[in-house]
Protein backbone atom coordinates (compact mmCIF):
# COMPACT_ATOMS: atom_id res chain seq x y z
CA UNK A 1 0.00 0.00 0.00
CA UNK A 2 1.28 3.45 -0.87
CA UNK A 3 0.48 6.70 0.86
CA UNK A 4 -1.52 9.14 -1.25
CA UNK A 5 -0.01 12.47 -2.25
CA UNK A 6 -2.83 14.32 -0.49
CA UNK A 7 -2.11 12.61 2.84
CA UNK A 8 1.61 13.10 2.37
CA UNK A 9 1.18 16.86 1.88
CA UNK A 10 -1.23 17.04 4.81
CA UNK A 11 1.27 15.40 7.19
CA UNK A 12 4.06 17.56 5.83
CA UNK A 13 2.04 20.68 6.66
CA UNK A 14 1.41 19.34 10.17
CA UNK A 15 5.17 18.84 10.61
CA UNK A 16 5.89 22.35 9.35
CA UNK A 17 3.40 23.91 11.75
CA UNK A 18 4.73 21.82 14.63
CA UNK A 19 8.23 23.07 13.84
CA UNK A 20 7.56 26.76 13.54
CA UNK A 21 4.93 27.10 16.26
CA UNK A 22 6.54 26.74 19.68
CA UNK A 23 4.52 24.61 22.06
CA UNK A 24 2.95 22.44 19.38
CA UNK A 25 4.85 19.23 20.09
CA UNK A 26 4.77 16.44 17.48
CA UNK A 27 4.27 13.82 20.22
CA UNK A 28 0.97 15.50 21.12
CA UNK A 29 -0.07 15.46 17.45
CA UNK A 30 1.04 11.83 17.17
CA UNK A 31 -0.96 10.77 20.22
CA UNK A 32 -4.12 12.46 18.90
CA UNK A 33 -3.69 10.95 15.42
CA UNK A 34 -2.98 7.48 16.82
CA UNK A 35 -6.28 7.54 18.71
CA UNK A 36 -8.16 8.85 15.73
CA UNK A 37 -6.60 7.03 12.77
CA UNK A 38 -4.91 4.15 14.59
CA UNK A 39 -5.89 1.42 12.13
CA UNK A 40 -4.72 3.19 8.98
CA UNK A 41 -1.75 1.45 7.41
CA UNK A 42 -0.15 4.68 6.29
CA UNK A 43 -0.28 6.42 9.69
CA UNK A 44 3.26 5.39 10.82
CA UNK A 45 4.63 6.86 7.58
CA UNK A 46 2.63 10.02 8.21
CA UNK A 47 4.07 10.32 11.73
CA UNK A 48 7.60 10.04 10.34
CA UNK A 49 6.82 12.82 7.86
CA UNK A 50 5.71 15.06 10.73
CA UNK A 51 8.86 14.19 12.69
CA UNK A 52 11.17 14.87 9.74
CA UNK A 53 9.78 18.32 8.92
CA UNK A 54 9.66 19.19 12.61
CA UNK A 55 13.27 18.09 13.26
CA UNK A 56 14.64 20.68 10.87
CA UNK A 57 12.19 23.52 11.42
CA UNK A 58 12.22 23.37 15.23
CA UNK A 59 15.55 25.22 15.03
CA UNK A 60 13.82 28.29 13.55
CA UNK A 61 12.24 29.54 16.82
CA UNK A 62 15.39 28.49 18.70
CA UNK A 63 17.63 30.67 16.56
CA UNK A 64 15.40 33.67 15.83
CA UNK A 65 13.16 33.90 18.87
CA UNK A 66 15.24 32.27 21.58
CA UNK A 67 12.45 29.81 22.24
CA UNK A 68 13.53 26.29 23.15
CA UNK A 69 11.59 23.82 21.06
CA UNK A 70 11.26 20.06 21.37
CA UNK A 71 14.52 18.26 21.93
CA UNK A 72 16.72 20.99 20.51
CA UNK A 73 16.62 23.18 23.65
CA UNK A 74 20.35 23.57 23.85
CA UNK A 75 20.55 24.83 20.25
CA UNK A 76 19.24 28.21 21.24
CA UNK A 77 22.51 29.08 22.97
CA UNK A 78 24.81 28.99 19.91
CA UNK A 79 21.89 29.95 17.65
CA UNK A 80 21.15 33.11 19.61
CA UNK A 81 24.85 33.90 19.80
CA UNK A 82 25.09 33.81 15.99
CA UNK A 83 21.91 35.86 15.65
CA UNK A 84 23.38 38.55 17.89
CA UNK A 85 26.46 38.58 15.66
CA UNK A 86 24.25 39.16 12.62
CA UNK A 87 24.66 35.54 11.47
CA UNK A 88 21.13 34.20 12.01
CA UNK A 89 20.65 33.12 8.39
CA UNK A 90 24.05 31.44 8.41
CA UNK A 91 23.04 29.58 11.59
CA UNK A 92 19.94 28.28 9.79
CA UNK A 93 22.16 27.20 6.89
CA UNK A 94 24.48 25.32 9.25
CA UNK A 95 21.52 23.51 10.82
CA UNK A 96 20.00 22.65 7.42
CA UNK A 97 23.31 21.34 6.04
CA UNK A 98 24.09 19.33 9.17
CA UNK A 99 20.61 17.81 9.34
CA UNK A 100 20.76 16.75 5.68
CA UNK A 101 24.23 15.20 5.88
CA UNK A 102 23.52 13.49 9.21
CA UNK A 103 20.18 12.06 8.02
CA UNK A 104 21.67 10.75 4.81
CA UNK A 105 24.75 9.19 6.40
CA UNK A 106 22.73 7.72 9.27
CA UNK A 107 20.26 6.18 6.83
CA UNK A 108 23.09 4.72 4.75
CA UNK A 109 24.72 3.23 7.84
CA UNK A 110 21.56 1.44 9.04
CA UNK A 111 22.24 -1.87 7.22
CA UNK A 112 25.70 -2.03 8.80
CA UNK A 113 24.78 -1.11 12.37
CA UNK A 114 21.50 -3.04 12.59
CA UNK A 115 23.12 -6.35 13.66
CA UNK A 116 25.21 -4.64 16.35
CA UNK A 117 22.43 -2.73 18.10
CA UNK A 118 21.25 -5.60 20.36
CA UNK A 119 24.87 -6.33 21.40
CA UNK A 120 25.54 -2.66 22.14
CA UNK A 121 22.32 -2.43 24.17
CA UNK A 122 23.39 -5.32 26.37
CA UNK A 123 26.90 -3.98 26.77
CA UNK A 124 26.04 -0.39 27.72
CA UNK A 125 23.06 -1.05 29.97
CA UNK A 126 24.86 -2.01 33.25
CA UNK A 127 27.18 1.04 33.13
CA UNK A 128 24.76 3.78 32.23
CA UNK A 129 24.45 5.25 35.74
CA UNK A 130 28.23 5.49 36.13
CA UNK A 131 28.62 7.00 32.64
CA UNK A 132 26.09 9.69 33.54
CA UNK A 133 27.79 10.50 36.86
CA UNK A 134 31.22 10.70 35.22
CA UNK A 135 29.88 12.95 32.47
CA UNK A 136 28.13 15.20 35.03
CA UNK A 137 31.34 15.61 37.04
CA UNK A 138 33.23 16.45 33.85
CA UNK A 139 30.54 18.97 32.94
CA UNK A 140 30.92 20.77 36.26
CA UNK A 141 34.72 20.69 36.26
CA UNK A 142 34.63 22.06 32.75
CA UNK A 143 32.88 25.12 34.17
CA UNK A 144 36.06 26.23 35.93
CA UNK A 145 38.19 25.51 32.88
CA UNK A 146 35.96 27.37 30.47
CA UNK A 147 35.73 30.50 32.54
CA UNK A 148 39.45 30.58 33.10
CA UNK A 149 39.98 30.38 29.35
CA UNK A 150 37.62 33.31 28.91
CA UNK A 151 39.53 35.30 31.51
CA UNK A 152 42.74 34.96 29.57
CA UNK A 153 41.15 36.55 26.54
CA UNK A 154 39.23 39.34 28.19
CA UNK A 155 40.49 42.81 28.94
CA UNK A 156 40.08 44.80 32.13
CA UNK A 157 39.66 48.55 32.20
CA UNK A 158 43.05 50.23 32.80
CA UNK A 159 41.83 51.98 35.94
CA UNK A 160 40.85 48.71 37.59
CA UNK A 161 44.11 47.01 36.57
CA UNK A 162 46.07 49.82 38.15
CA UNK A 163 44.02 49.64 41.32
CA UNK A 164 44.67 45.95 41.72
CA UNK A 165 48.35 46.24 41.06
CA UNK A 166 49.01 49.21 43.33
CA UNK A 167 46.69 48.49 46.18
CA UNK A 168 47.24 44.75 46.23
CA UNK A 169 43.53 44.28 46.83
CA UNK A 170 43.27 40.61 45.99
CA UNK A 171 39.60 40.31 46.72
CA UNK A 172 38.97 43.00 44.16
CA UNK A 173 41.37 41.28 41.78
CA UNK A 174 39.52 38.03 42.24
CA UNK A 175 36.23 39.70 41.46
CA UNK A 176 37.78 41.32 38.43
CA UNK A 177 39.44 38.09 37.36
CA UNK A 178 36.01 36.55 37.44
CA UNK A 179 34.84 39.21 35.03
CA UNK A 180 37.79 38.55 32.75
CA UNK A 181 40.80 40.20 34.31
CA UNK A 182 44.50 39.83 33.48
CA UNK A 183 47.19 39.69 36.14
CA UNK A 184 48.90 43.07 36.22
CA UNK A 185 52.42 42.91 34.76
CA UNK A 186 54.03 44.35 37.87
CA UNK A 187 52.56 41.68 40.08
CA UNK A 188 53.42 38.84 37.73
CA UNK A 189 57.10 39.40 38.35
CA UNK A 190 56.69 38.78 42.01
CA UNK A 191 56.86 35.05 42.67
CA UNK A 192 55.14 35.22 46.06
CA UNK A 193 52.34 37.25 44.70
CA UNK A 194 52.14 34.87 41.76
CA UNK A 195 51.44 32.11 44.27
CA UNK A 196 48.71 34.28 45.73
CA UNK A 197 47.29 34.77 42.29
CA UNK A 198 47.11 31.02 41.75
CA UNK A 199 45.34 30.66 45.07
CA UNK A 200 42.80 33.27 44.15
CA UNK A 201 42.20 31.85 40.72
CA UNK A 202 41.67 28.44 42.29
CA UNK A 203 39.39 30.02 44.87
CA UNK A 204 37.25 31.66 42.20
CA UNK A 205 37.30 28.56 40.06
CA UNK A 206 35.93 26.62 43.03
CA UNK A 207 33.28 29.28 43.59
CA UNK A 208 32.29 28.97 39.93
CA UNK A 209 32.05 25.21 40.15
CA UNK A 210 30.05 25.49 43.38
CA UNK A 211 27.62 27.90 41.75
CA UNK A 212 27.33 25.62 38.73
CA UNK A 213 26.70 22.69 41.07
CA UNK A 214 23.91 24.60 42.83
CA UNK A 215 22.25 25.35 39.47
CA UNK A 216 22.74 21.73 38.37
CA UNK A 217 21.21 20.34 41.60
CA UNK A 218 18.32 22.81 41.73
CA UNK A 219 17.46 22.06 38.11
CA UNK A 220 17.80 18.35 38.87
CA UNK A 221 15.41 18.59 41.83
CA UNK A 222 12.90 20.42 39.67
CA UNK A 223 13.37 17.83 36.92
CA UNK A 224 12.65 15.01 39.38
CA UNK A 225 9.39 16.68 40.41
CA UNK A 226 8.29 17.74 36.94
CA UNK A 227 8.99 14.44 35.19
CA UNK A 228 6.79 12.70 37.75
CA UNK A 229 3.92 15.13 37.29
CA UNK A 230 1.05 14.21 34.98
CA UNK A 231 1.86 16.96 32.45
CA UNK A 232 1.29 16.71 28.71
CA UNK A 233 4.50 18.46 27.75
CA UNK A 234 6.67 18.87 30.86
CA UNK A 235 9.89 19.63 28.99
CA UNK A 236 8.36 22.57 27.18
CA UNK A 237 7.35 24.39 30.37
CA UNK A 238 10.70 23.48 31.94
CA UNK A 239 12.92 24.79 29.14
CA UNK A 240 10.89 27.89 28.37
CA UNK A 241 11.46 28.69 32.04
CA UNK A 242 15.16 27.88 31.97
CA UNK A 243 16.05 29.74 28.79
CA UNK A 244 13.41 32.09 27.40
CA UNK A 245 11.98 33.75 30.51
CA UNK A 246 15.36 34.75 32.00
CA UNK A 247 16.28 36.27 28.62
CA UNK A 248 13.07 38.28 28.81
CA UNK A 249 13.78 39.40 32.37
CA UNK A 250 17.16 40.73 31.30
CA UNK A 251 16.06 42.17 27.94
CA UNK A 252 16.59 45.91 27.66
CA UNK A 253 13.89 48.16 26.22
CA UNK A 254 14.39 49.37 22.66
CA UNK A 255 16.87 46.60 21.92
CA UNK A 256 17.04 45.71 18.25
CA UNK A 257 18.82 42.90 16.51
CA UNK A 258 21.94 43.70 14.54
CA UNK A 259 21.64 43.71 10.76
CA UNK A 260 21.79 40.16 9.57
CA UNK A 261 24.17 39.03 6.86
CA UNK A 262 22.41 37.74 3.77
CA UNK A 263 24.29 34.52 3.41
CA UNK A 264 27.26 32.69 4.74
CA UNK A 265 29.47 29.76 3.97
CA UNK A 266 29.48 26.50 5.80
CA UNK A 267 33.11 25.69 6.40
CA UNK A 268 34.75 22.28 6.22
CA UNK A 269 35.40 22.45 9.97
CA UNK A 270 31.71 21.74 10.57
CA UNK A 271 32.01 18.38 8.90
CA UNK A 272 33.96 16.80 11.75
CA UNK A 273 31.33 17.99 14.22
CA UNK A 274 28.58 16.56 12.03
CA UNK A 275 30.28 13.14 11.92
CA UNK A 276 30.76 13.22 15.68
CA UNK A 277 27.14 14.30 16.02
CA UNK A 278 26.06 11.19 14.09
CA UNK A 279 28.08 8.98 16.43
CA UNK A 280 26.68 10.71 19.50
CA UNK A 281 23.18 10.51 17.97
CA UNK A 282 23.56 6.73 17.75
CA UNK A 283 24.65 6.77 21.38
CA UNK A 284 21.46 8.64 22.34
CA UNK A 285 19.47 5.69 21.03
CA UNK A 286 21.60 3.13 22.80
CA UNK A 287 21.76 4.64 26.24
CA UNK A 288 18.60 4.65 28.31
CA UNK A 289 18.43 7.88 30.27
CA UNK A 290 20.26 9.98 27.73
CA UNK A 291 17.25 10.35 25.57
CA UNK A 292 17.43 13.86 24.22
CA UNK A 293 19.95 15.34 21.78
CA UNK A 294 20.31 18.26 24.17
CA UNK A 295 21.71 15.96 26.87
CA UNK A 296 24.12 14.35 24.43
CA UNK A 297 25.23 17.74 23.14
CA UNK A 298 25.97 18.96 26.65
CA UNK A 299 28.04 15.88 27.43
CA UNK A 300 29.93 15.98 24.17
CA UNK A 301 30.72 19.67 24.77
CA UNK A 302 32.79 18.50 27.73
CA UNK A 303 35.05 16.48 25.46
CA UNK A 304 34.99 18.56 22.28
CA UNK A 305 36.07 22.14 21.67
CA UNK A 306 32.83 24.06 21.15
CA UNK A 307 34.22 27.59 21.10
CA UNK A 308 32.76 28.22 17.66
CA UNK A 309 28.97 28.57 17.81
CA UNK A 310 28.74 27.28 14.25
CA UNK A 311 30.42 23.99 15.11
CA UNK A 312 28.27 23.54 18.20
CA UNK A 313 25.12 24.16 16.18
CA UNK A 314 26.24 21.71 13.47
CA UNK A 315 26.89 19.15 16.18
CA UNK A 316 23.44 19.56 17.79
CA UNK A 317 21.59 19.48 14.46
CA UNK A 318 23.36 16.30 13.40
CA UNK A 319 22.68 14.65 16.78
CA UNK A 320 18.98 15.52 16.44
CA UNK A 321 18.70 14.15 12.88
CA UNK A 322 20.73 10.98 13.40
CA UNK A 323 19.01 10.28 16.73
CA UNK A 324 15.69 10.09 14.88
CA UNK A 325 17.02 7.86 12.10
CA UNK A 326 18.75 5.50 14.53
CA UNK A 327 15.56 5.36 16.64
CA UNK A 328 13.95 3.67 13.65
CA UNK A 329 16.83 1.19 13.41
CA UNK A 330 16.62 0.58 17.13
CA UNK A 331 12.86 -0.01 16.85
CA UNK A 332 13.40 -2.55 14.06
CA UNK A 333 16.27 -4.26 15.84
CA UNK A 334 15.27 -4.45 19.51
CA UNK A 335 11.74 -3.04 19.46
CA UNK A 336 12.69 -0.03 21.58
CA UNK A 337 12.48 3.48 20.17
CA UNK A 338 13.61 6.43 22.28
CA UNK A 339 11.93 9.08 20.12
CA UNK A 340 8.28 9.72 20.97
CA UNK A 341 6.92 9.73 17.42
CA UNK A 342 8.89 6.60 16.46
CA UNK A 343 7.62 4.87 19.61
CA UNK A 344 4.02 5.73 18.64
CA UNK A 345 4.63 4.46 15.09
CA UNK A 346 6.13 1.29 16.56
CA UNK A 347 3.06 0.74 18.72
CA UNK A 348 0.70 1.23 15.79
CA UNK A 349 2.57 -1.23 13.62
CA UNK A 350 5.80 -2.79 14.90
CA UNK A 351 8.81 -1.58 12.96
CA UNK A 352 10.48 -4.48 11.20
CA UNK A 353 13.21 -4.82 8.60
CA UNK A 354 10.51 -5.02 5.92
CA UNK A 355 8.77 -1.75 6.74
CA UNK A 356 11.90 0.13 7.81
CA UNK A 357 12.80 1.48 4.31
CA UNK A 358 9.53 3.37 3.67
CA UNK A 359 9.70 4.86 7.19
CA UNK A 360 13.30 6.03 6.63
CA UNK A 361 12.30 7.30 3.17
CA UNK A 362 9.43 9.29 4.68
CA UNK A 363 11.77 10.83 7.26
CA UNK A 364 14.42 11.74 4.65
CA UNK A 365 11.80 13.28 2.38
CA UNK A 366 10.38 15.41 5.16
CA UNK A 367 13.67 16.51 6.71
CA UNK A 368 14.86 17.51 3.23
CA UNK A 369 11.80 19.71 2.76
CA UNK A 370 12.13 20.96 6.34
CA UNK A 371 15.79 21.93 5.81
CA UNK A 372 14.92 23.72 2.58
CA UNK A 373 12.12 25.65 4.26
CA UNK A 374 14.34 26.44 7.24
CA UNK A 375 16.65 28.47 4.98
CA UNK A 376 13.73 30.04 3.09
CA UNK A 377 11.99 31.07 6.33
CA UNK A 378 15.26 32.21 7.95
CA UNK A 379 15.83 34.73 5.16
CA UNK A 380 12.37 36.18 5.80
CA UNK A 381 12.51 35.89 9.58
CA UNK A 382 15.57 38.06 9.47
CA UNK A 383 13.56 40.90 7.88
CA UNK A 384 10.65 40.40 10.27
CA UNK A 385 12.65 40.22 13.47
CA UNK A 386 14.91 43.15 12.54
CA UNK A 387 12.03 45.56 11.91
CA UNK A 388 10.48 45.24 15.33
CA UNK A 389 11.70 45.96 18.81
CA UNK A 390 13.27 42.68 19.92
CA UNK A 391 12.42 43.12 23.61
CA UNK A 392 8.78 43.91 22.70
CA UNK A 393 8.73 40.78 20.54
CA UNK A 394 10.16 38.79 23.44
CA UNK A 395 7.34 39.98 25.69
CA UNK A 396 4.73 38.96 23.13
CA UNK A 397 6.42 35.57 22.81
CA UNK A 398 6.53 35.16 26.58
CA UNK A 399 2.77 35.82 26.83
CA UNK A 400 2.13 33.40 23.97
CA UNK A 401 4.32 30.72 25.60
CA UNK A 402 2.69 31.16 29.00
CA UNK A 403 -0.73 30.78 27.34
CA UNK A 404 0.43 27.67 25.47
CA UNK A 405 1.75 26.17 28.71
CA UNK A 406 -1.49 27.02 30.49
CA UNK A 407 -3.47 25.52 27.59
CA UNK A 408 -1.39 22.32 27.69
CA UNK A 409 -0.93 21.81 31.42
CA UNK A 410 -2.99 24.40 33.30
CA UNK A 411 -1.80 25.88 36.59
CA UNK A 412 0.74 23.09 37.30
CA UNK A 413 2.41 24.00 34.00
CA UNK A 414 2.61 27.65 35.01
CA UNK A 415 4.06 26.63 38.38
CA UNK A 416 6.79 24.68 36.57
CA UNK A 417 7.39 27.68 34.30
CA UNK A 418 7.77 30.08 37.24
CA UNK A 419 10.13 27.80 39.18
CA UNK A 420 12.24 27.00 36.12
CA UNK A 421 12.44 30.73 35.30
CA UNK A 422 13.92 31.46 38.71
CA UNK A 423 16.49 28.69 38.35
CA UNK A 424 17.22 29.75 34.77
CA UNK A 425 17.93 33.28 36.01
CA UNK A 426 20.78 32.10 38.26
CA UNK A 427 23.36 31.16 35.58
CA UNK A 428 22.96 34.58 34.01
CA UNK A 429 23.53 36.53 37.22
CA UNK A 430 26.25 34.18 38.49
CA UNK A 431 28.08 34.00 35.18
CA UNK A 432 28.05 30.22 34.94
CA UNK A 433 27.09 28.13 31.92
CA UNK A 434 23.40 27.88 31.14
CA UNK A 435 23.96 24.26 30.12
CA UNK A 436 24.03 23.40 33.84
CA UNK A 437 20.23 23.49 33.87
CA UNK A 438 20.44 20.22 31.94
CA UNK A 439 20.75 18.72 35.41
CA UNK A 440 16.94 18.68 35.15
CA UNK A 441 17.19 15.76 32.75
CA UNK A 442 20.49 14.25 33.84
CA UNK A 443 19.72 13.79 37.55
CA UNK A 444 16.40 11.98 36.92
CA UNK A 445 18.26 9.82 34.38
CA UNK A 446 20.89 8.92 36.98
CA UNK A 447 18.12 8.07 39.46
CA UNK A 448 16.41 5.95 36.83
CA UNK A 449 19.65 4.15 36.00
CA UNK A 450 20.08 3.13 39.66
CA UNK A 451 16.48 2.03 39.96
CA UNK A 452 15.05 4.97 41.96
CA UNK B 1 29.11 25.63 1.02
CA UNK B 2 26.71 28.41 0.03
CA UNK B 3 23.08 28.59 1.06
CA UNK B 4 21.79 28.03 -2.49
CA UNK B 5 23.75 24.79 -2.69
CA UNK B 6 22.37 23.66 0.67
CA UNK B 7 18.83 24.38 -0.56
CA UNK B 8 19.49 22.26 -3.65
CA UNK B 9 21.01 19.54 -1.48
CA UNK B 10 17.90 19.59 0.73
CA UNK B 11 15.61 19.14 -2.26
CA UNK B 12 17.85 16.33 -3.53
CA UNK B 13 17.49 14.55 -0.18
CA UNK B 14 13.72 14.91 -0.26
CA UNK B 15 13.66 13.38 -3.76
CA UNK B 16 15.73 10.43 -2.52
CA UNK B 17 13.34 10.07 0.39
CA UNK B 18 10.24 10.07 -1.75
CA UNK B 19 11.76 7.56 -4.17
CA UNK B 20 12.48 5.19 -1.28
CA UNK B 21 9.00 5.76 0.11
CA UNK B 22 7.30 4.90 -3.17
CA UNK B 23 9.72 2.11 -4.16
CA UNK B 24 9.08 0.22 -0.92
CA UNK B 25 5.32 0.22 -0.37
CA UNK B 26 4.13 0.38 3.20
CA UNK B 27 3.59 -3.20 4.30
CA UNK B 28 0.91 -3.59 6.87
CA UNK B 29 1.50 -5.83 9.84
CA UNK B 30 -2.14 -6.87 9.59
CA UNK B 31 -2.45 -9.86 7.24
CA UNK B 32 -5.61 -9.95 5.14
CA UNK B 33 -7.40 -13.01 6.56
CA UNK B 34 -10.73 -14.83 6.52
CA UNK B 35 -12.66 -16.13 9.50
CA UNK B 36 -11.75 -19.67 8.45
CA UNK B 37 -8.04 -18.83 8.40
CA UNK B 38 -8.26 -17.30 11.88
CA UNK B 39 -9.45 -20.68 13.18
CA UNK B 40 -6.01 -22.10 12.39
CA UNK B 41 -3.89 -18.96 12.72
CA UNK B 42 -0.89 -18.76 15.03
CA UNK B 43 -1.22 -16.94 18.31
CA UNK B 44 -0.21 -13.23 18.21
CA UNK B 45 -0.63 -13.04 14.44
CA UNK B 46 -1.95 -9.64 13.36
CA UNK B 47 -5.03 -10.05 11.22
CA UNK B 48 -7.40 -7.93 9.17
CA UNK B 49 -10.76 -9.47 8.31
CA UNK B 50 -14.37 -8.56 7.62
CA UNK B 51 -17.66 -10.02 8.74
CA UNK B 52 -21.06 -9.35 10.20
CA UNK B 53 -21.65 -8.80 13.89
CA UNK B 54 -24.08 -11.49 15.06
CA UNK B 55 -23.93 -11.25 18.82
CA UNK B 56 -22.57 -8.87 21.42
CA UNK B 57 -21.74 -9.90 24.98
CA UNK B 58 -20.80 -7.31 27.57
CA UNK B 59 -17.61 -8.06 29.51
CA UNK B 60 -16.01 -6.40 32.55
CA UNK B 61 -13.82 -4.01 30.57
CA UNK B 62 -15.25 -4.20 27.07
CA UNK B 63 -17.40 -6.26 24.78
CA UNK B 64 -17.14 -9.58 22.96
CA UNK B 65 -18.49 -9.58 19.44
CA UNK B 66 -19.26 -12.68 17.47
CA UNK B 67 -18.25 -11.80 13.90
CA UNK B 68 -19.36 -14.24 11.20
CA UNK B 69 -18.69 -14.69 7.50
CA UNK B 70 -21.21 -15.52 4.78
CA UNK B 71 -20.84 -19.27 5.52
CA UNK B 72 -21.91 -18.66 9.15
CA UNK B 73 -18.43 -19.41 10.44
CA UNK B 74 -17.87 -17.15 13.42
CA UNK B 75 -14.97 -15.90 15.47
CA UNK B 76 -15.06 -14.09 18.78
CA UNK B 77 -13.63 -10.57 18.82
CA UNK B 78 -12.79 -8.93 22.12
CA UNK B 79 -12.96 -5.11 22.02
CA UNK B 80 -11.62 -3.62 25.22
CA UNK B 81 -13.04 -0.27 26.31
CA UNK B 82 -11.24 2.48 24.45
CA UNK B 83 -10.40 0.37 21.41
CA UNK B 84 -10.81 2.48 18.29
CA UNK B 85 -14.28 1.83 16.89
CA UNK B 86 -15.43 -0.29 19.82
CA UNK B 87 -18.40 2.04 20.22
CA UNK B 88 -19.91 0.05 17.35
CA UNK B 89 -20.91 -2.56 19.92
CA UNK B 90 -22.75 0.04 21.97
CA UNK B 91 -24.69 1.58 19.11
CA UNK B 92 -27.86 -0.26 18.08
CA UNK B 93 -27.62 1.26 14.59
CA UNK B 94 -24.36 -0.53 13.88
CA UNK B 95 -24.51 -3.44 16.32
CA UNK B 96 -25.65 -5.94 13.72
CA UNK B 97 -23.76 -4.47 10.78
CA UNK B 98 -20.72 -5.36 8.72
CA UNK B 99 -17.38 -4.53 10.26
CA UNK B 100 -13.71 -4.75 9.43
CA UNK B 101 -11.57 -5.84 12.35
CA UNK B 102 -7.85 -5.19 12.80
CA UNK B 103 -6.45 -7.20 15.66
CA UNK B 104 -4.29 -9.91 17.11
CA UNK B 105 -5.06 -13.61 17.41
CA UNK B 106 -5.24 -14.97 20.95
CA UNK B 107 -5.95 -18.45 22.31
CA UNK B 108 -7.95 -19.19 25.46
CA UNK B 109 -8.67 -22.81 26.43
CA UNK B 110 -7.78 -23.91 22.93
CA UNK B 111 -10.25 -21.51 21.30
CA UNK B 112 -8.99 -18.77 19.03
CA UNK B 113 -10.30 -15.25 19.32
CA UNK B 114 -9.21 -11.86 18.03
CA UNK B 115 -8.16 -9.06 20.38
CA UNK B 116 -9.33 -6.01 18.43
CA UNK B 117 -6.98 -3.09 17.84
CA UNK B 118 -9.52 -1.28 15.72
CA UNK B 119 -13.00 -1.85 14.36
CA UNK B 120 -14.19 -0.14 11.20
CA UNK B 121 -17.80 0.09 10.10
CA UNK B 122 -18.55 -1.47 6.75
CA UNK B 123 -15.90 -4.03 6.20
Amino acid sequence: MQISVFILVLFLLLGIFAGILPGLHPNSIGAVLAGWLGGEEWLPVGLLIILGAYSALAFLPSIFLGVPEGQTQIALLPGQRMLMEGRGVEAAGVVAFSAIVASLLSALSIPFILPFIPVAFEFVHPFIGYILIFASVMLLLNEGREKNKTNENAQLPEKEKKYCAEEGDWAAFGALAEKGGQMPEKSRKDKDILGEKEKFLLHFKLIKISKALIVFLLAGALGLVVLNMPLKDPLFALFVGFFTMPALMLAKGGQKLPEQQKGGKIGKNCFAYIILGILFGALADLVPGISTPAQIAVFSSVFLRMDDAKNFLAHIASIEASHNVFALASGASVGIARVGMVAIANELSPITNSNLPPLVGAFLFAIGIGAFLLIVFAKRMDLLVRKIDFSFLMKLIAIYLALMIFFNDGMPGLFVLATASMIGYLPRVWGVGRTNVMGSLIIPSIGHAFGF
Amino acid sequence: MQLQKIEAFALFLSIIGILILYYWPVQSQYAQTTVAQIKIAQEEKWVNFSGKVEKITARDEGNSLSVCDSFARCVSVYAADGTAGSWVAEDPLYAKGDVRVLGEVGIVSGNRFVRAHKIDIGG
